[in-house]
């Protein structure tokens, strides 16, 4: 049984890793067009036969064409008995410029080998001169736009019978700053998805988008078509001949074979990558116009408005002139008050942020510029605010026109003290927001000081870095310090207290001389010294000053055995004794006292080791 | 230990005393002025003040490429750039100015008066802001050498008490020391942030009359928008020649190099 399954193993394997070295290695290049108009797509395949490793082909001289896309793809095929390895690269290629070329010469990398590919040809025609059928534009716009004819090799319909991709504008011959409307509309009859449109740089123009996309459905030439417009208001800066570039529109178009692939998502695509024609405008200069003329095209209304007729000095009220109209709106500046000096010397004026609104209209764009002044009254009496004073051009009837706001008058009372007004206190205003006076632009400032560099160099940085970190590290000295110096206290009774055992046995062994000795009282005081100096220093509390009854309470406080307490507490009391009175067989008692002692301060020792509190 | 004490004491003094006093000394030392950088700037007050912004301007930038980076340097050549009908340079520098003269009500005034020339009046997004200028005044109204050498002081200050602490307990000195340190703290993260946005790029301005807001780093991507001069935004990433940005009311998108500048002044 294994050896049936190792033959078949060896057999499979045979078949995929030996079999293909042998098969023949080629390769071709293949087009799915042999002559197609600019910017129409042409799909190129290099195909490469017999080989298991091949490397991305190194494509000669696609100075011509734009390669809007590649991909690869791998198949395993069976052919008479031999397992041959294709390996597919597809490009999608845009051509350039018109003229006959070889295409898809390429050089490849195949099993380590070098193969070379040999082209083939393609012809470019100018746009149109093909006369494909049923690809006529819509009569409205016959010369204005480009298709793409990109087929596909499982349907008989081409993306340019399906999409119309055109530009318009509704006037080539404006006058400088006058509003055209620029509109970019897309016919498609099938469904197209992940598109980009890339808007034409209108570098010599003010741009606003108009908001509305208009979608609704034309029949042409036989076919339903959902066209999309889009429009923009552009008002030219600039005067001659103007050429707006094209727009581009990239994309896939989706093919259903019967109604239900649209339900279950089963399409074929084709890419799609269209361009309108370029526009070309010539753009007229304006005519001298009056004083007050600031290239206002367009028609205009103004109109003034104040909210305080009537206020008292250091009082203020709001000045609002608003500027509307379908035309250059942001162009417009400042209008014009001719102020009297003596409106200038009883006002402090000031000038707020001029507020923009647009207006998308059905076919052009319409807006109003709201022009806002706190005036700050500073006298009283009778005053009158000049009319506001614009003037415009109409490209209609070719004509200047002048306008003026109405005249406001307004009436200063006195104010409540005689005091020298203070306007920003009494301005009102948000305490926030800043302010500039009337078209003023604050003067230069030329300081007394010399020019200094105010900002500082690498090398100051560092030193300031040094500089912080310095107190720091003497902070950082100083906690050392005192912890060290903590710490050598601590030592101190550390070592008194592993010492004190030590100690105590060296002093009783003094102590022996006495026994026999007969000094009673010599030996108990001695005794008692050692005795509290030993339980003093082993616990770290003054010693000397100690009673029986202490000891007692504090050997208890370190859960030392109550039999040793009782004993060393004997002890103690016995050599309190002996300081003031006689005390019977003075010798027996003071050898017991000696071996007892020796013998307590051993367990004792033992215990105190063993507690952890010490 | 008395002798330690006095030892610190002394060092502690003596350190306070010489930080105070290095500001005059750092002045003196690192911004020695020549006379031809004053005469030069005298020179192109004297252009403007005779209305010719076109050579004022050249004889301004003249000083900046000599790596003078002064204030009232800026300021005035920004209002050069506006009275010559460059709004976005004059933005541009009117910002340049702020960051080293930030509590300049000059600065301000015309920095508001610009803007209000530019073309895309633009809404701030964040409500923020206001109240941040004024909870973080510090942040917003010292300039970076100001507020460092403001944490300099601070920080020998808490140091001090806190070593004074170390040898002294005391209940008044422990609330002192950390209130000492949390203000110490605020102000080190203060100027960490201040002295980072220094040195990165995250504003910038446009400058030329339009420029396109593309969806990708590539002129082949689709228009979003366009922008015109003196839009200010900030600066989210940069690729090659594109620039990522995102304006006041929160768009965002692609720049060119070419259409904006950055205000920072490093570059």
């Amino acid at each position: 049984m294994r050896l049936i399954f190792f033959l078949i193993a060896t057999l499979i394997l045979n078949m995929f890793l030996v079999l293909p070295v042998f098969a023949g290695l080629s390769a071709s290049v293949s087009l799915n067009k042999k002559t197609v108009s600019v910017s129409e797509s042409v799909t190129m395949k290099i195909e490469v036969q017999g080989a298991r490793s091949v490397s991305q082909p190194q494509i000669v001289d696609m100075n011509n064409f734009q390669i809007l896309s590649t991909s690869s793809s791998k198949h395993f095929g069976f052919y008479n008995g031999k397992t041959v390895n294709t390996t597919t690269f597809k490009y999608v290629i845009v051509p350039t410029s018109t003229g006959e070329f070889d295409v898809g010469q390429a050089f490849i990398n195949a099993d380590g080998k070098t193969i070379m590919v040999n082209p083939v040809k393609l012809t470019v025609v100018d746009n149109y001169s093909k006369g494909r059928s049923g690809s006529s534009p819509p009569p409205s716009a016959p010369d204005r736009y480009k298709k793409s004819q990109n087929s596909l090799p499982n349907t008989n319909i081409s993306p340019a019978d399906n999409i119309i991709f055109e530009a318009d504008v509704n006037n080539t011959n404006p006058y400088l700053y006058e509003q055209i409307i620029y509109t970019i509309k897309l016919y498609i009859a099938k469904d197209v998805d992940q598109t980009n449109l890339e808007t034409p740089d209108f570098k010599d123009f003010i741009v606003e988008k108009l908001d509305q996309q208009k979608q609704y459905y034309r029949f042409i030439n036989g076919k339903n078509y959902n066209v999309v417009e889009q429009s923009y208001a552009l008002f030219p800066t600039k005067t001659g001949k103007i050429t707006i570039p094209p727009a581009f529109l990239t994309g896939r178009m989706l093919y259903y074979n019967d109604p239900f692939d649209t339900i279950f998502g089963n399409y074929s695509a084709s890419p799609v990558n269209v361009r309108t024609s370029p526009v070309t405008l010539f753009v007229s200069k304006l005519p001298d116009g009056p004083e007050v003329f600031k290239n206002l095209v367009g028609s205009f209304n103004i109109k003034t408005e104040i909210n305080k007729k009537s206020l008292k000095a250091g009082e203020s009220a709001q000045l609002k002139i608003t500027i509307s109209g379908d035309g250059n709106i942001m162009n417009i500046t400042n209008p014009d008050f001719n102020f009297t000096e003596e409106f200038k010397k009883s006002f402090k004026i000031y000038k707020l942020n001029p507020v923009t609104h647009f207006y998308s209209k059905k076919d052009y764009i319409s807006g109003q510029r709201i022009f806002k002044y706190d005036i700050v009254a500073l006298k009283a009496g009778n005053y009158i605010i000049p009319p506001a004073e614009i003037a415009y051009f109409n490209p209609l009837n070719k004509s200047f026109r002048q306008l003026k706001s109405e005249v406001i008058p307004i009436i200063v009372t006195p104010g409540d003290s005689n005091e020298v007004l203070d306007v920003s206190t009494n301005l009102e205003l948000d305490p926030e927001s800043e302010i500039s006076q009337l078209n003023q632009l604050i003067d230069i400032h030329t300081p007394e000081k010399p020019l200094e560099d105010n900002t500082l160099s690498n090398k100051v940085y560092l030193t300031l870095a040094a500089i912080f970190v310095f107190p720091l590290i003497i902070l950082l000295g100083c906690f050392i310090f005192s912890k060290k110096q903590e710490k050598q206290k601590e030592n101190t009774l550390e070592i008194s207290r592993k010492k004190a055992y030590k100690k105590a046995i060296k002093g009783l062994k003094r102590l022996s001389s006495l026994v026999k000795g007969g000094q009673t009282r010599t030996f108990f005081n001695e005794l008692d010294d050692i005795l509290k100096t030993y339980i003093g220093e082993k616990l770290n509390v003054p010693g000397k000053s100690l009673t029986s009854k202490d000891v007692e309470n504090l050997l208890h406080k370190y859960e030392i055995n109550s039999k040793t307490i009782f004993f060393i507490v004997e002890i103690l009391k016995l050599c309190e004794l002996s300081q003031f009175s006689t005390i019977d067989k003075p010798d027996k008692k003071i050898s017991i006292a000696y071996k007892d002692t020796k013998r307590i301060l051993k367990l004792l020792e033992k215990e105190l080791k063993k507690c952890k509190n010490t | 230990m008395q002798k330690y004490l006095k030892l610190i004491t002394a060092a502690i003094i003596l350190i306070i005393v010489s930080v105070l006093a290095l500001p005059l000394k750092a002045n003196n030392n690192l911004y020695d002025v020549n006379d031809d950088i004053n005469a030069l700037f005298k020179q192109a007050n004297q252009l403007y003040q005779d209305g010719n912004y076109n050579n004022a301007i050249d004889t301004y930038k003249k000083l900046v490429n000599q790596g003078i980076n002064n204030g009232h340097l800026y300021y005035n050549l920004a209002n050069a750039y506006l009275k010559n009908e460059q709004v976005g340079k004059a933005i541009l520098n009117y910002r340049k100015a702020e960051l080293l003269l930030p509590r300049n009500a000059d600065i301000k005034a015309n920095l508001k008066f610009a803007r209000e020339q530019t073309y895309d009046q633009i809404a701030t997004g964040s409500d923020i802001e206001p109240v941040l200028k004024i909870l973080a005044f510090w942040y917003y109204d010292l300039n970076l050498t100001e507020i460092i050498v403001l944490t300099i002081v601070i920080n020998f200050i808490v140091c001090g008490i806190l070593v004074i602490k170390i040898f002294f307990k005391n209940n008044i000195l422990k609330i002192v020391a950390i209130a000492g340190i949390i203000i110490l703290v605020i102000l080190f993260v203060s100027t960490s942030i201040k002295l980072i946005n220094y040195f990165r790029i995250t504003d910038g301005v446009v400058i030329t009359n339009q420029a396109k807001l593309k969806s990708g780093h590539d002129d082949s991507y689709a228009d979003l928008d366009l922008i015109h001069e003196g839009t200010e935004f900030q600066i989210d990433d940069q690729k090659k020649e594109w620039y990522k940005i995102k304006l006041k009311d929160g768009r965002r998108g692609w720049v060119n190099k070419k259409s904006i500048e950055i205000i920072n002044l490093t570059i």
